[in-house]
């Protein structure tokens, strides 16, 4: 059983050396990603993104 | 682009992934995110990728400090395997890309490089150069980097 659920989690993964773990914890409100999405929306903010992207 | 990875593990989203880099250093925990960005003339939504050592003892993630575990290329290989499985479930996401030092963003840029060919066939890349984004270009030193599955 536990075999099946492991082929199942690596198929929705689509990457064989990815394994979906239900223990990994989102880390969305760490100070140090909050940090980095900022710095980098501050980035974007200034330089703009290419055409191709833009609304 | 049959680089040796190490085994990682995903959250339920795809949007957390940790592995462990083995090396004489010894075991290090690394920690790769993608976190949504509020960019307002995006057409597409935009998610910044970030990694890092985990330090125990400190209980926080430090992108600057110089591990050295003599693993760097596989390290690498194994957050585009992440970038791989990220863009596999949200393939219309942008992924904003910067490193943490202009080192840093070498490596990126020498990782892409010389695995330019098989990249390209899935992923479109672009670098920010001279004021500018252009489609990703060896030997151009990027500041930034965007990232979008084909």
């Amino acid at each position: 059983m536990a075999i099946e659920t492991v082929k199942e989690e690596i198929k929705k993964s689509g990457e064989k050396n990815v394994v979906i773990n239900r223990a990994i914890k989102s880390r969305a409100n760490d100070p140090f990603f909050v940090k980095k999405a900022k710095e980098a929306e501050a980035f974007l903010e200034q330089h703009g993104l290419p055409q191709a992207y833009v609304k | 682009m049959n680089l040796e990875r190490y085994q990682i593990e995903a959250s339920l989203d795809l949007l957390d992934y940790e592995f462990t880099s083995n090396g004489p250093k010894g075991e290090i925990r690394k920690i790769v995110r993608f976190s949504k960005m509020e960019v307002a003339d995006a057409s597409l939504e935009i998610y910044n990728l970030a990694f890092g050592d985990y330090n125990v003892e400190q209980n926080k993630i430090d992108d600057l400090i110089v591990t050295d575990n003599k693993d760097s290329q596989r390290v690498l290989a194994t957050v585009a395997a992440a970038i791989i499985a990220f863009t596999n479930e949200y393939p219309e996401k942008l992924i904003f890309i910067q490193g943490s030092t202009a080192v840093r963003m070498r490596y990126y840029r020498m990782g892409i490089s010389s695995n330019l060919k098989g990249i390209e066939e899935i992923f479109e890349i672009w670098g920010f150069f001279d004021d500018q984004w252009e489609l990703f270009k060896r030997n151009r030193i990027y500041d930034a980097l965007l990232v979008k599955r084909k």
